[in-house]
C-alpha cells in the first residue's frame, strides 16, 4: 500500500468512527478501536483498553438523544489523522443543547485500527452544558 | 517524510514552525512577521481576536509574565492551505526553572497563497490554562 493509500485508509477508519457516533452505535464505534486503545480527553487522565473505553463511550451514548459531529477538517499524515469538529449534542430531546468546538487526533495501528484518540476541547463548556463524566469512578 | 511533498505545504509548515519558534523566544516581532494584517486568532471557546495589531497586543500580554516558554511539537503536518499542530505548551511564569504549566493543545492554522497565517484556532482546556498561571486571553 502506498503512503497516500495508507493515509486514505486511516481517514476512512476515522470517518467510520465518527459515523458511529452519529448513529449512537457503541458496537460500531468500538469496532474501529484497537484492543489497547488509549483515549485521552485533554487534560484528563487517559482511559486504556477496550473494556474501559467502551464504558465511557457507551455511557455517553446512553445519555444522548442525538449526536452529530460536524466535520470541519479531516486529513492525515503518516499514521495520524486530525479531525477539527463541531460536536453537536442533544441530551434531553430538545435540540442541540451543546455545540462543542473540538479537535481530535487519532493514531492508527498497522492493522488499521484506531489505537490513540486524543480530544482537545474546553471541559467547562462540556460539563456546564450537560456533558456526562469522562473518567471511570 | 516524503521527498515529494507539495512545496506549498512544506512552506506552510515552515511558516507555522517559525511562528511557534517566536513563542519559544518570546519574540512578538518574529511571530507577527508570519501573519496577515487581517489575521484572526481564536482561542476556543473565547471571543475571536481580529487584526494584526490586536493580535500583537494579546500575544505581548501573554509573553509579559512568562520567564521561559517551550512549545513541544508532537505533530505538525499540512494539507492544502491548512497546518495542524498538536503540542504540549510549557510555561515557567516565575523563573522557578520548572514548567509550572504544561498545556496540551491543538492549533489549526490557515495560510494564504503567499504563505501568511490568516487564521489560528486553538483548542485546549481554558480552565487548565488559567488554573496554572495563564493570563486572560481576551482584550
Amino acid at each position: 500500500m502506498s503512503e497516500i493509500e495508507s493515509v486514505e485508509h486511516n481517514v476512512q477508519q476515522v470517518r467510520r468512527f465518527i459515523d458511529a457516533w452519529g448513529a449512537i452505535d457503541p458496537d460500531a464505534a468500538m469496532a474501529c478501536l484497537s484492543d489497547d486503545i488509549e483515549y485521552i480527553n485533554q487534560p484528563l487522565p487517559p482511559v486504556l483498553g477496550q473494556k474501559d473505553v467502551r464504558q465511557i463511550v457507551a455511557g455517553i451514548m446512553k445519555l444522548s438523544k442525538g449526536v452529530h459531529w460536524e466535520l470541519r477538517n479531516c486529513f492525515g499524515y503518516g499514521n495520524t489523522v486530525v479531525t477539527e469538529r463541531l460536536d453537536c449534542w442533544d441530551f434531553d430531546g430538545n435540540g442541540w443543547g451543546l455545540k462543542l468546538p473540538c479537535i481530535g487526533m487519532f493514531d492508527i495501528d498497522d492493522d488499521g485500527k484506531i489505537c490513540g484518540w486524543r480530544d482537545y476541547f474546553d471541559n467547562q463548556m462540556w460539563f456546564d452544558n450537560g456533558g456526562p463524566t469522562l473518567h471511570l469512578d | 517524510m516524503s521527498a515529494d511533498k507539495d512545496p506549498n505545504i512544506a512552506r506552510n509548515e515552515a511558516v507555522v514552525r517559525a511562528f511557534l519558534k517566536g513563542w519559544d523566544d518570546r519574540d512578538v516581532d518574529a511571530c507577527m512577521g508570519q501573519v496577515t494584517d487581517d489575521m484572526c486568532y481564536l482561542n476556543q471557546p473565547l471571543k475571536a481576536i481580529r487584526g494584526k495589531e490586536n493580535v500583537r497586543t494579546m500575544i505581548a500580554l501573554i509573553f509579559e509574565p512568562a520567564r521561559r516558554v517551550e512549545f513541544e511539537l508532537i505533530h505538525v503536518f499540512g494539507h492544502g492551505n491548512k497546518v495542524i499542530t498538536e503540542r504540549l505548551d510549557q510555561w515557567d511564569w516565575s523563573g522557578s526553572g520548572t514548567w509550572e504549566l504544561k498545556l496540551p493543545v491543538c492549533g489549526m492554522f490557515e495560510l494564504t497563497d503567499d504563505g501568511k497565517i490568516y487564521e489560528w484556532r486553538e483548542y485546549y482546556d481554558n480552565e487548565h490554562w488559567t488554573k496554572y498561571g495563564g493570563p486572560g486571553l481576551e482584550l
